[in-house]
């Protein structure tokens, strides 16, 4: 029994050490694959803002960020998320105004980037629309792990998108902060916001 | 004699209709949500139905179609769908409400001003109609608690 039991802990212990020789290697080259940026949030995007011109992650280093995705066709969601943002970073007053609001289109088929800053500006004048090409927008909604899919469109009748909403907070140098659900409340949103930002 | 006979029995068979018709179903707040520039919009009521019921279709002269819609989450996922209809259990006020329920109105014919009203009719399972005056309130939040938009307004800031 306890011959059994020692010869046991030995093959444990051996597969243990087998195991730490084979994953060593996968262990390193996963963390070498994080290492260019410990964001799992977030990184290097390039899309088209309201005049056409080309805007990049890099353009708002130095100020909040936060992001947030959606289309304009969408009428219930997006338009109640933006006039939360727009309300929250109104009473934030100073700290708001640290904090560029981003609305990404997820429709870049219908949503070029003229009709983003035009929607946009019913809002707040301080929200930044942008757009690109489909694939800039796959681009960076991978970068903000933003799930979305075209519905099938019945006969007659638009399309929707169904995606994951968030709104991504991120720092001046561009790292992710914090995010917060689409449903928070307006002084939710505000205090949270007032808590990471300096 | 006869002729008083038959005109209280026709009152009798009429006065139920009559009464029930116009109360059945009870309309508040309705209001559209109209961002500028867009073909769509939302319409948000609350309704109370006297007697189980349903909403089951909106028709309008002012755009090309209104579906019922629901917002529901698959996980962290938002989706919209088209509802066949929306139970109205007796009695009990159902909201359509920003993130919930909503009328969507597509391919508006033109583009509603704000505080104007659009018309749209109301069908409901049980065979009524009630024909609704929506005001547009472009841009607001919903009038979530009646009894605090004061303190909402001068409470709040600063």
């Amino acid at each position: 029994m306890r011959i059994s039991a020692i010869v046991w802990i030995v093959c444990v212990l051996a597969a243990m050490g087998l195991l730490a020789w084979v994953g060593a290697p996968v262990v390193a080259n996963r963390s070498a694959g994080l290492s260019s940026g410990t964001a799992l949030i977030g990184g290097p995007f390039t899309l088209i803002d309201k005049d056409g011109k080309t805007v990049t992650d890099t353009d708002f280093r130095g100020r909040y960020m936060l992001v947030y995705f959606g289309f304009t066709h969408c009428p219930d969601i997006c338009p109640t998320g933006l006039l939360l943002i727009g309300n929250a970073l109104e009473q934030l007053g100073s700290k708001g105004q640290q904090i560029a609001p981003v609305f990404i289109t997820l429709d870049p088929e219908r949503d070029t980037p003229a009709i983003m800053g035009q929607y946009v500006s019913h809002f707040s004048e301080r929200l930044i629309g942008l757009s690109g090409s489909p694939e800039q927008v796959r681009q960076v909604a991978e970068a903000y792990k933003v799930y979305y899919r075209k519905t099938d469109a019945t006969p007659g009748a638009d399309y929707m998108i169904d995606h994951s909403g968030y709104m991504y907070l991120m720092g001046p140098d561009g790292t992710y902060l914090t995010h917060f659900p689409h449903q928070i409340s307006e002084s939710a949103l505000k205090d949270g916001l007032a808590k990471f930002v300096r | 004699m006869r002729h008083l006979a038959f005109l209280s029995l026709l009152f009798m068979a009429m006065a139920p209709a009559a009464m029930a018709a116009p109360a059945a179903i009870a309309v508040e707040t309705p209001w559209i949500r109209h961002v500028p520039g867009r073909e769509n919009a939302a319409a948000y009521v609350t309704l109370t139905a006297a007697n189980d019921d349903a909403l089951s279709r909106v028709t309008s002269d002012c755009c090309a179609q209104v579906e019922i819609h629901e917002m529901t989450m698959d996980g962290d996922v938002m989706q919209m769908r088209a509802v066949k209809e929306i139970a109205l259990p007796k009695g009990m006020p159902v909201a359509l409400a920003p993130t919930g329920y909503h009328l969507m109105l597509l391919g508006l014919k033109e583009q509603p001003t704000s505080d104007s009203t659009l018309k749209l009719t109301l069908h409901f399972a049980s065979g009524a109609t009630q024909e609704v005056a929506f005001t547009v309130k472009p841009l607001m939040l919903p009038p979530a608690t009646k009894q605090t938009p004061a303190a909402h307004e001068h409470g709040g800031h600063h």
